[in-house]
Order: structure tokens, then C-alpha cells, then sequence
């Protein structure tokens, strides 16, 4: 009776499972490869995926979905190819189980088909000055995002606003050269980098902001290859050396009339020489 | 008027032997912990000498205490914004070294080491590094005059004696010394209340009693310079200071502090005072010579109907208004004059007296012999071994008649007693002493025997703590009554 039972909860374990990673699939890919990947609607930011399980195997591919840069390090031929090709432009590491990253390689198997060469890229064609500038307000957070995300400029910088952007992550001077529109958008639709995707998990971006800040991306990355752009020629490094001098100058004088010694440093004095 | 009262003490100096059993009741009470090895809430130090902490009386040095600028009172070591901008860096603070580095001996080594040709020794150990040390200075290195030149001739006290009365001090045939045991005063105008930025501490309603609330305490460590005294200690073990507690929880139950409990001597009394909050201010900014004679007047008697009436109103309870009438300290401080605070420059208004001491008189060496006898039995106040200048600069704010007119007094008590006991005195001497100081036979005789024959329950009147009072001004015991009794800081641990 004992064993009947157990049987039965593997049999439907197993087959919740199946159930439960096959659904996974479709919803990992959408989640964290769709921004930059497609199945058969052409190149974005990184190659069509479709028909890729052909082309190379399961195991290669989890590797290089778990850990492309490692993959790319130890030298292994067509990764480095890869990585050529696309300007060393690395793919996030994907942060999960081996469950899951099985789940996406079969998702993308299920679907077959060929892959497509580049869609023409014509998402920000009809972007103004007027998209432009207010992308570059929703950036350095002077317009506020509608669902009260973090602005941009919290964590990134750009050439225009040179010293006031965030280091905590990549500048995107040349954002769009990397991932064009449609990747802008797709990254900004769900972010697949781990620290944006908990910041604008409940804090998400309307289409209007997208535009908007794709525009503002693509012209700061236009400038930025035409020598437009405002470097920062502030000494930085410069002014912190001065500072901590005049700091510790004042110090100095603030406290000249310090108590500086022990009132027995006399006493202590005369009896060491006194040893002697 | 803003009657409270207030507990004071008196120290007579006359009957201090220096024998430390207060300094040592004390810290086997309060200080024999990690951290508080250094503090010597109670200590004896020997005058002329610098004290503990090293020349602790050295406002130039440590900016303890308050200082007047024109009417007003500031504290000499900080304000506000100084104590924002020093908040983290505190400039007159006293380093370990001013006081000193606590140690204990290698006791262990002397039964484990292993054997060999010498007897093992008992190193001193650093209590707060655990390393062996050379041991450069402790709490009481100039007893008895021990280091004269670095710590006798260092004495603060010596700013405006001549040059001749300071050699004076220190030859051999009129070298003398006294002992001036310290606790804190606590004060009515407290320089560590005032300069504690976290409003950490505070003077007890109830009877005056300065105390740091542990728990606000966050260790800036402003009331460590601020106090002019140096009785506020940091504990660099826990991270609070803390200082005198006039042991509360024995004067609550009734019994003496443990410093004064413990006295060989008997030369400590306690009991209460009844001040006027309102004036402290003005008493606090009057001149300097002023002072002492000011800080008398706020000091109400507690025998007046109509002080005794505004006390109740300001709620003192009845018992300590009985205790008040009984005060020795009223005694000796405001009916017979004869004690005096400490150092009342400072302007904080301290509430521990002494009675300063009748000392040796200067032996006559001009015949080449050591001549000790004078025309009167005592020799005159005037011959005192130590220069009167001195004891000004200790009790009076640098006022010699104030100090005359007191010693003058201890000396009429000995004369008339002397008249009494053994009759060999003629009796123009008494009569002229009582003139001088007018003294009466009565008060003399009172003086006597409070001085030399009090009972134990004559030293100390404490009064009824009321601390169910005390409890009910911070919550309503009504709300707790047949619950968990009064409750508890801390609950108990349920396994």
C-alpha cells in the first residue's frame, strides 16, 4: 500500500515537473533572453536563436548560457567566434539551475525554424527633439519615471552630464551602437541584468518613457562617435588631494590649542633620564 | 523661590588620617570591574600634592568648570558649537596617562615557574593591554609627600604665594601635609550636566543626587573635561562613563555611603540641605570673592515656618524636612560656619564641605636647636605650616580672611576645651578667642561633640528615600497594581 502510494506521488512529481519546466521555457525566455535574442524574427543585440540547437550541442550551449565570458576566456574556438562577432559584447551570465537553463534550450528547440538575418531597425525613425529631451529629463530624474522607478543617472553615466552619473553600472555612451532600438527597448522592457531587474520589478516603464529614453540613448551614442562629446576635463583626483590638505590644515588650526601631552610627560621625562 | 532638597556632606580635614579604607569600600562596591580599574570614585590625596588625576585642579590645562563672561555663565571648555565641532574629538580631555595605566601582578608565575636558579617573580601586568608593563605612575603616587619635587612643588594650589612661602613649604623642619579625600560634589550648577550632548545626565529630584543614565550615555565624553573635578570616568570597556552615585541604593535603604560607613576616622557627615533652584544662576555669575559667602546664602534654614511651608508646596516631603532640621551638614556649614566647598571657583556650587585642618605650627630653628614651643599652646594661625594663601586657594576662592575666620574658630574649640579638660589655659584666652569669633561656650561644646563624640546616627541623617513617590511621577502605579508587582527593567529569561 506504502509503496503504491509513493509510486503514484513520483509518477505525478515527474509529471509536474515536465508540466512545470516546459511551461518555464517559454516564460525564462521571455523573462531573460528575449531583450537581446529572438527565434526566427531576426538579429537583435545578439543572434537569432532559432535552429542554434542544431548547430551546436546541449552541452556547449548550457555552458555558455551559464557562463559565456568563462567560456570565451578558456579559449574554446566558437565561442571566442561568437564573441568576435559581436564586439566582445558579453551575455549576462544566467543566473539559475541546470533545470532551467535545460527548460530555455528545449523552449527554443520546440519552436525550430531558421535563423533570419538582421531586421531593419526602424523603432526610434519618428524620434524628435522634443523625444530626445525629454528622454534626457527622465534620465537625470529631473521628470519623474511614472511608476516611480529609480531614474537612469542613479546608476549609469552618460558624456553629456559628465561627473554627476552613477559608477555602479556600465556608462552607456554607446549604448546604441551595441543594442539599436529595438534592444534599447527590449532591455528597458525587462531588464535581464540582476540589480535592474529588482529595481523596476515593481517599478516598470511605460512605452512612452522606452521611446524616450531610447532617443535620448541613441543621440548621446551618436554624439559620442561624431567627437561631440563634453569630456570631463575636471581634476577630480586634483580637488580630493587639495581638500584633504585644507582639511587637515584646518584641523590643524582648530585644534592648535589641544591638549597634546600628558601632564606627567615632565615626571615620565625625568625619570627615563634619570634610568639612564 | 524653588525649595528642594539636597544631599550635602561634610569632610572635616582635622580628623582625616589618609588611611584609603573609603577609596577601597568604594571600588570593591562600584569600580572592581574590566574597564573601571582606574576609577576612584572616592580618593585621598595628599596636599600640597597634584591629585588624581594629575593636576586635576589645572583649569588651564583641562578647561573643567564653568567660566563668568560678563553676566552671563559659560562653560570654560566648550559650547554648543564647539562641542558639535569637537564632537568626535574631544581637545582637553585627560589621556591615560594623566591618570594612570591599571595593572595587576603575574600572581600564577610565582607557584608555575618552572624551577630555577632565582625565586620567580611576580611581573605587573597591563589590565588593559593583558602585556607586562613598567609601571610609571598609579592613583596615589604622591602619598605622603612621595616625589615631592614632581608632584608637592607641582601643586596648583601655589599660584599666589610668594616665593618665600613656597620655599618655606618644602624645608624640612616645616614640611607638613594634609589629606583632602575627594568624592564627587554634586553640585547644583554640574558642569558634566550642562555639557553632556546627550542629555544623558542628570541631578536627582528628589535629593540632588548626579547620575548618568547608562542607557542614554553615548560616549562623547564631554562631562570627563567638563568637570572640573575629574569625577566623571570613562569606562573604555563598555563604552559609558560613569561616576559617583553617592551610593543610592544604601542611601535609599536607609544606610551611609560605603565611603563614609567605612571611615576610621569619622571625618564625613551627611545629611540634607534645602536650597533655592531659583537663585543658583545668579549665585553661580556673582564675583569671585563673593562666592563662598553666596553660596551660604542660598542654603535655606529649615527651621523658618515660611522656608519649611514653600518646601512642602514644591513637595519635599515631611520626613525630609524633619531629616533637614537634624542635618549635621546644616550645622557645620551654615550655623557654625566652620566648613567650606571645594575649589568654589569653578562656580558649580558643590555640595561636599570640609572643615579645613588645624596644622602644625612653624618650629623655631634660630637658636639652632628645633624649637617647636610657641607663646600660646597651639602657636598662632598665622605661624601655620602651611601658608594661609594656600588654604585659600583650596577653600575660598584665594579669600585668607574668610579661611582666618574659620580656622579661628577651630582654634577658640580647642582653646575652650582645653579650658574645660584641663584648666592649665588662662581664662582671658578662652574669653578673647570666643570675642574674635563670637563663639559662645555652648556652641563650642556643640562643636566639640559633633567634631569628636558623634554617634553614628548623629553623622549620618538620611532621609526616607520615597522612592514610591519618585516611581509615581514616571508612571501611574494604579495600571500595574495586582498585576506583575511594580515590573521589572528586564524580563525574565523563560526556558
Amino acid at each position: 500500500m506504502v509503496f503504491m502510494q509513493r509510486v503514484s506521488m513520483t509518477i505525478v512529481f515527474c509529471l509536474l515537473t515536465f508540466y512545470a519546466s516546459s511551461q518555464d521555457g517559454a516564460d525564462l525566455f521571455k523573462r531573460t533572453c528575449s531583450p537581446c535574442h529572438s527565434i526566427g524574427g531576426g538579429r537583435l543585440v545578439g543572434p537569432d536563436l532559432a535552429g542554434v540547437t542544431k548547430k551546436a550541442d546541449k552541452v556547449w550551449l548550457t555552458k555558455f548560457i551559464k557562463n559565456s565570458a568563462g567560456l570565451i576566456k578558456s579559449g574554446n574556438p566558437a565561442a571566442v567566434a561568437i564573441g568576435k562577432e559581436y564586439n566582445n559584447l558579453l551575455m549576462p551570465p544566467f543566473i539559475g539551475s541546470e533545470n532551467e537553463v535545460s527548460a530555455i534550450i528545449n523552449f527554443i528547440d520546440s519552436k525550430g525554424g531558421s535563423a533570419q538575418s538582421a531586421a531593419a531597425d526602424t523603432f526610434l525613425n519618428a524620434a524628435s527633439v522634443e523625444n530626445v529631451m525629454r528622454g534626457k529629463a527622465l534620465f537625470l530624474g529631473n521628470l519623474p519615471l511614472k511608476n516611480a522607478g529609480s531614474s537612469c543617472i542613479t546608476c549609469h553615466s552618460v558624456h553629456d552630464v559628465a561627473g554627476v552619473g552613477g559608477s555602479l553600472a556600465k556608462s552607456l555612451n554607446l549604448s546604441y551602437f551595441m543594442l539599436k532600438g529595438q534592444g534599447i527597448k527590449a532591455m528597458l522592457q525587462s531588464p535581464p541584468f540582476p540589480a535592474m531587474t529588482n529595481t523596476y520589478a515593481a517599478h516598470p516603464l511605460n512605452d512612452q518613457e522606452i521611446y524616450d529614453l531610447a532617443a535620448y540613448l541613441k543621440n548621446i551614442s551618436q554624439t559620442m562617435v561624431k567627437g561631440q562629446a563634453t569630456r570631463s576635463t575636471f581634476p577630480f583626483l586634483l580637488l580630493g588631494i587639495g581638500g584633504w590638505c585644507l582639511f587637515m590644515l584646518l584641523l590643524f588650526g582648530l585644534w592648535r590649542l589641544r591638549k597634546r601631552l600628558s601632564v606627567n610627560h615632565v615626571i615620565f621625562a625625568r625619570q627615563m633620564a634619570t634610568e639612564k | 523661590m524653588d525649595i528642594r532638597s539636597q544631599i550635602a556632606m561634610v569632610f572635616h580635614l582635622d580628623k582625616c588620617i589618609g588611611c584609603h579604607t573609603c577609596s577601597i569600600a568604594c571600588k570593591n562596591i562600584w569600580t572592581d570591574r574590566k574597564g573601571a580599574e582606574y576609577m576612584w570614585w572616592n580618593n585621598v590625596e595628599t596636599k600640597p600634592g597634584t591629585g588624581y588625576p594629575n593636576k586635576w585642579e589645572d583649569q588651564s590645562v583641562y578647561k573643567g568648570g564653568w567660566a563668568k563672561s560678563d553676566d552671563e555663565l559659560r562653560l570654560k571648555g566648550m559650547d554648543r558649537k564647539s562641542t558639535m565641532a569637537n564632537i568626535f574629538h574631544n581637545p582637553y580631555m585627560p589621556v591615560m596617562d594623566d591618570y594612570y595605566e591599571p595593572w595587576t601582578y603575574d600572581y600564577a608565575n610565582l607557584f608555575e615557574a618552572p624551577a630555577g636558579d632565582d625565586q620567580p617573580t611576580a611581573r605587573p601586568i597591563s589590565l588593559v593591554t593583558g602585556e607586562p608593563i613598567d609601571i610609571k605612575t598609579g592613583p596615589n603616587w604622591d602619598d605622603d609627600l612621595g616625589g615631592s619635587p614632581d608632584y608637592a612643588r607641582q601643586d596648583v594650589n601655589m599660584h599666589d604665594l610668594t616665593p618665600a612661602e613656597k620655599e618655606a613649604m618644602f624645608q624640612l623642619e616645616r614640611m607638613t601635609m594634609f589629606y583632602l579625600p575627594r568624592i564627587c560634589n554634586h553640585c547644583l550648577n554640574a558642569a558634566c550636566v550642562a555639557a553632556c550632548p546627550s542629555g544623558a545626565i542628570y541631578k536627582r529630584g528628589e535629593d540632588g543626587i548626579v547620575l548618568i543614565n547608562q542607557n542614554k550615555c553615548r560616549s562623547w565624553r564631554m562631562c570627563v573635561s567638563a568637570c572640573p573635578y575629574k569625577k566623571s570616568y570613562y569606562n573604555w570597556n563598555n563604552g559609558k562613563s560613569e561616576k559617583c552615585l553617592l551610593c543610592y541604593p544604601r542611601l535609599e535603604s536607609g544606610q551611609a555611603p560605603a565611603c563614609m560607613h567605612t571611615c576610621v576616622g569619622r571625618i564625613r557627615y551627611l545629611g540634607v540641605l534645602l536650597y533655592d533652584a531659583d537663585r543658583i544662576k545668579e549665585i553661580a555669575t556673582c564675583e569671585e570673592k563673593d562666592l563662598v559667602a553666596k553660596q551660604m546664602e542660598i542654603y535655606l534654614d529649615p527651621f523658618d515656618e515660611n522656608v519649611r511651608q514653600a518646601a512642602r508646596e514644591n513637595g519635599v516631603a515631611e520626613s525630609t524636612l524633619d531629616s533637614a532640621r537634624k542635618s549635621p551638614v546644616w550645622k557645620f556649614v551654615k550655623e557654625w560656619g566652620i566648613a567650606l566647598p571645594l575649589h568654589p571657583e569653578y562656580r558649580t556650587l558643590p555640595n561636599l564641605f570640609y572643615v579645613p585642618p588645624l596644622l602644625p605650627a612653624i618650629a623655631d630653628t634660630s637658636t639652632g636647636s628645633y624649637e617647636t614651643t610657641s607663646a600660646s599652646l597651639w602657636g598662632g594661625i598665622e605661624s601655620s605650616r602651611v601658608p594661609m594663601q594656600y588654604m585659600a586657594n583650596l577653600f575660598t576662592a584665594g579669600d585668607t580672611e574668610k579661611i582666618r575666620e574659620v580656622l579661628k574658630k577651630l582654634m577658640a574649640v580647642r582653646i575652650h576645651r582645653r579650658g574645660v579638660t584641663v584648666g592649665d589655659l588662662h581664662e582671658d584666652e578662652c574669653k578673647q578667642a570666643f570675642a574674635e569669633t563670637g563663639l559662645t561656650a555652648d556652641v563650642a561644646d556643640a562643636i566639640f561633640r559633633l567634631t569628636s563624640l558623634p554617634k553614628f546616627g548623629e553623622r549620618f541623617v538620611i532621609p526616607a528615600a520615597h522612592r514610591e513617590e519618585a516611581t509615581e511621577l514616571l508612571e501611574n502605579t494604579a495600571d500595574i497594581k495586582g498585576n506583575t508587582g511594580f515590573g521589572t527593567l528586564n524580563t525574565p529569561q523563560r526556558i
